[in-house]
């Protein structure tokens, strides 16, 4: 697959980007736990060298809202920039993730003399661009073409050396949720991608074609 | 030579998209990305809501490196809004994810908008058409103005649109496209023997643009594009500009 997604490293290059990881403390975070809470002091940002992200926003009565996914590549936690402000999200790690956390001041202090102030604004540009209510809630794309683009999202983001890459790591009602769909939409939408072979038989959902999804997602 | 009065043909909104240095990728690239222009554009569309403009194209034809179509004068201001958002919307994702033809190149579009009378020679959508307004749409998209968009700015702002100013005052001036006009900076196009004002559209402007605003106090080219942080100030008109436009986003 020649995909790669465009994360900050892609926009910082290699080089920058080995040389950011250079500023952090080295942690680990088990496939389900946090690596920021909403409401936590900020302070410091999270570079992820591995594995995928859930960005999850709570409201006051208690639901989630699947904001973004994130993965290698890309960098969370950096809008609560100093001690004094609280996360907006929780971050929680959908594999188990290999990650560098870095100060927010150490960061800001790279940019600026890498020159890479503007390449970040374009990296905020993209982020703010690449959230699922604007991508896949707010486009007015019919539920098939949804479903198959979150799906085709989490394929594509996933680690390539992982075993069970192809499984989808959502419930249905995760990604009901997140899609703004009924989960009845969902369900049939999932009986049709399997009736196709993009997904595979069985009681998880699985992708069995990558080239069959992006069809139904307009990829 | 004998001069009799005729009614004016139909009135098309036109629509033109060209791809940014489509001559600089690879050959065997080609077809693909040929392929794709319609399909992305079809998606656009319907990510906008307006799958069924889509359908009801009076008239397309591949350019080569892009697309031409003409619609019902009626669509014109969807055109603008909020069509030219959901194809920077769609190209963005697009290319975020690796999913351009031509392997990690992003792929980035000019567009052009018009309107005008389009006398129709053949009923085959893609037969034959003739009028000032296309050879206008074609002008608009090759101009220095529009390119310097994309070339002034970075991989992030993956549209950059022109409109003509006839369209400008139909939809946008008008209120019909529910926007504010001034997210459009007017410039002055010469080409060839064409020579107008027409009004420049970035959804998603970054590098320069946001540092020195849509038009250039110089001429562009020997600065790259990249790196606004080594830029002086904003000219006030065109960040006044953006301000609004971020403020809405």
């Amino acid at each position: 697959m020649a995909e790669r997604p465009l994360g900050f490293r892609a926009l910082l290059g290699d080089e920058g980007w080995a040389r950011l990881l250079m500023l952090g403390t080295h942690r680990e975070f088990a496939s389900g736990t946090y690596l920021m809470r909403q409401g936590e002091p900020g302070g410091y940002l999270v570079a992820l060298v591995s594995g995928r992200v859930k960005v999850l926003g709570h409201t006051p009565d208690g639901d989630e809202l699947l904001v973004s996914l994130r993965s290698a590549g890309d960098v969370v936690g950096e809008m609560a920039t100093g001690e004094h402000s609280r996360r907006t999200v929780s971050v929680m790690a959908i594999d188990r993730c290999i990650a560098k956390v870095i100060e927010t001041h150490r960061f800001h202090r790279f940019l600026e003399e890498n020159r890479a102030v503007g390449r970040y604004a374009d990296y905020l540009v993209l982020k703010l661009s690449q959230t699922i209510p604007s991508q896949m809630q707010l486009a007015r794309f019919p539920a098939e073409r949804r479903v198959a683009r979150l799906l085709h999202e989490l394929v594509t983001l996933a680690p390539p050396d992982k075993p069970d890459r192809f499984l989808i790591p959502l419930s249905q009602g995760e990604l009901a949720r997140a899609l703004g769909l009924a989960r009845s939409t969902v369900a049939e939408q999932i009986a049709l991608l399997r009736s196709t072979g993009a997904l595979s038989s069985g009681r998880r959902v699985v992708v069995a074609d990558v080239r069959k999804l992006r069809r139904h997602a307009g990829l | 030579m004998d001069r009799h009065p005729q009614v004016l043909p139909p009135y098309r909104s036109l629509f033109v998209v060209d791809v940014k240095d489509f001559n600089g990728r690879e050959g065997s690239r080609h077809a693909e990305l040929t392929k794709d222009i319609p399909q992305i554009l079809r998606l656009a569309f319907e990510r906008a809501g307006l799958a069924q403009a889509w359908q009801q194209q009076r008239f397309h034809r591949h350019t080569g490196d892009g697309y031409f179509a003409g619609f019902d004068s009626a669509m014109l201001p969807l055109l603008l809004n909020p069509l030219l958002s959901a194809l920077q919307d769609e190209l963005l994702h697009r290319n975020a994810r690796g999913l351009a033809a031509g392997h990690g190149q992003p792929l980035r579009m000019r567009a052009a908008i018009t309107v005008g009378p389009v006398t129709e020679f053949a009923k085959r959508p893609t037969g034959d058409r003739s009028g000032d307004a296309q050879i206008e749409t074609h002008r608009l998209v090759d101009a220095d103005p529009v390119r310097n968009l994309l070339t002034r700015s970075g991989d992030t702002t993956c549209l950059a649109a022109i409109v003509s100013e006839r369209a400008y005052h139909d939809a946008v001036a008008s209120g019909y496209s529910a926007e504010r006009p001034d997210l459009y900076v007017p410039v002055e196009v010469e080409a060839k023997s064409y020579r107008s004002r027409a009004f420049l559209r970035v959804p998603s402007p970054s590098g320069e643009l946001l540092a020195k605003g849509f038009v250039a106090a110089e001429p562009a080219g020997s600065a790259p594009a990249r790196a606004p942080d080594e830029r002086r100030g904003a000219t006030p008109t065109t960040s006044t500009v953006l301000d609004k436009a971020y403020a809405r986003r």
